[in-house]
C-alpha cells in the first residue's frame, strides 16, 4: 500500500509540485521499494516535459534522469557490496 | 562490517535503506548546489590571495598610462557602438515600414502552466489554444518584457526557455551612454554582465534588449566596481517575478517573418 502511494505521489509531484518534492519521493521509492523502473520513467517524464539544454552541463537536457540513474547505481552498490 | 553481518535481516534491510538514503541526499545536494559550492570556493581563493591593490602599487607609471589609454579606447568604442546602434534601429524601423512588415507579429497567447523554481531548467511550460501559430524561435513577452524564446512546441503546449537560463547569453543595452554588452543568465531570473567603468550604471536602471528591439529585459540590481579592473560587474534580475507570470504573448522575430515570405 505504501509502495503504491509513494509511486502515485511521485508521478503527481512531477506535474504539481516542486523539484525537491519529486527528488525526495524518488529517493524514498529507491530506498523503500526499489522500484527503479518507475523512478527512471518519472525522471524521463520530468525531463521530457520541462527539459531544455543546460549550458553549464554541456547541453545536457536530462538532468533528473541522470541524477536518478546515479542514485540507483549508488543504491545498488551500497546494498550489494557494502551491506550484504 | 562484522557488526552488521551479525544483526538480523530486518535490521540489515532497514540499515541499508537508511544508508542509501543518506548517500542519495548527499549526492543530490552536491549536484544541486555545485554552482554555489564552486562560487564559494572561488570567493575563498580570491579572499586569501594577495590584495589586488598591490598590483597597481608595483606597476610602473608607463604601464598604468597604457592601461588607462586602453580603457579610454574601450569606452570610445562603446560610445560609438551606442550611436551606431541607434542609427541601425532607426534604419531598421524605416525598412520595416517600407516593406510593410510589422515587427510585433503576434503569433499567440498562452497560459503559463509551470514556472521556475519548479525545476532547474528555467523554462516555462505554456498551454496554447488550438489555433495557435507559435513556432520554435518565437519570442515570449510578458506585458512587453522579453522573458524568453520558444524552445519547442506541440499541438497544445510550448516550452519557453527563459533568457536567464544558466549560461545562456544575450545582447543587452544598459547605462549611459548605452553600452551594448553580453549578459549571461545565472538561472532563477538573474543576469550578470560586465560594463566599462566609464559607463554610468546604477541600481534600478533598465536593462534593454539589443536583439529584440528596445524592449525591457530586466532591472539592474547591484553594481560591483573593482578598482583593479577597467570594467564593473553588474547583477540584474528579470523585470517581472517569474513565479507571478500567468499569461505570455508570443511574437515572431523579423527574420522569421522574412523567412516565411
Amino acid at each position: 500500500m505504501i509502495r503504491l502511494l509513494l509511486i502515485v505521489a511521485f508521478f503527481s509531484s512531477i506535474v504539481f509540485l516542486h523539484w525537491w518534492v519529486t527528488v525526495l519521493l524518488g529517493i524514498a521509492i529507491i530506498a523503500y521499494s526499489r522500484d527503479y523502473a518507475f523512478v527512471l520513467a518519472g525522471a524521463l517524464m520530468l525531463d521530457a516535459t520541462y527539459g531544455a539544454p543546460l549550458i553549464p552541463l554541456s547541453g545536457l537536457s536530462f538532468l533528473y534522469t541522470a541524477v536518478f540513474a546515479l542514485l540507483i547505481t549508488i543504491d545498488l552498490f551500497v546494498r550489494n557490496r557494502l551491506m550484504d | 562490517m562484522m557488526t552488521m553481518r551479525s544483526r538480523s535481516p530486518k535490521f540489515r534491510q532497514f540499515g541499508s535503506a537508511i544508508t542509501a538514503l543518506l548517500l542519495a541526499v548527499i549526492v543530490v545536494l552536491g549536484i544541486m548546489f555545485s554552482g554555489a559550492l564552486f562560487r564559494l570556493g572561488s570567493a575563498l581563493i580570491v579572499s586569501v590571495s594577495a590584495p589586488a591593490s598591490e598590483e597597481y602599487a608595483n606597476l610602473p607609471r608607463a604601464v598604468l598610462a597604457g592601461r588607462l589609454k586602453d580603457a579610454e579606447q574601450e569606452l570610445a568604442r562603446i560610445r560609438y557602438q551606442a550611436v551606431l546602434s541607434s542609427a541601425l534601429v532607426a534604419e531598421n524601423e524605416r525598412l520595416l515600414l517600407e516593406l510593410a512588415i510589422r515587427e510585433d507579429d503576434e503569433t499567440g497567447v498562452g497560459r503559463v502552466v509551470s514556472a521556475p523554481p519548479k525545476t532547474h531548467y528555467d523554462t516555462l511550460l505554456v498551454s496554447l489554444p488550438d489555433n495557435h501559430a507559435v513556432s520554435e524561435g518565437d519570442v515570449a513577452l510578458f506585458e512587453g518584457i522579453v522573458i524568453g524564446e520558444v524552445e519547442r512546441t506541440g499541438s497544445r503546449a510550448a516550452l519557453v526557455r527563459l533568457l536567464t537560463s544558466p549560461g545562456l547569453t544575450t545582447d543587452v543595452r544598459v547605462g549611459e551612454p548605452g553600452a551594448i554588452v553580453v549578459a549571461q543568465g545565472l538561472g532563477g531570473g538573474a543576469y550578470v554582465f560586465d560594463v566599462p567603468s566609464g559607463v554610468s550604471v546604477a541600481s534600478g536602471d533598465a536593462v534593454l534588449s539589443a536583439s529584440y528591439g528596445a524592449r525591457v529585459l530586466g532591472v539592474v540590481g547591484s553594481v560591483v566596481a573593482d578598482p583593479d579592473r577597467t570594467t564593473k560587474r553588474v547583477y540584474a534580475h528579470a523585470a517581472a517575478a517569474l513565479s507571478d507570470i500567468r499569461f505570455v504573448h508570443f511574437i515572431r522575430p523579423v527574420r522569421s517573418v522574412e523567412d516565411d515570405s
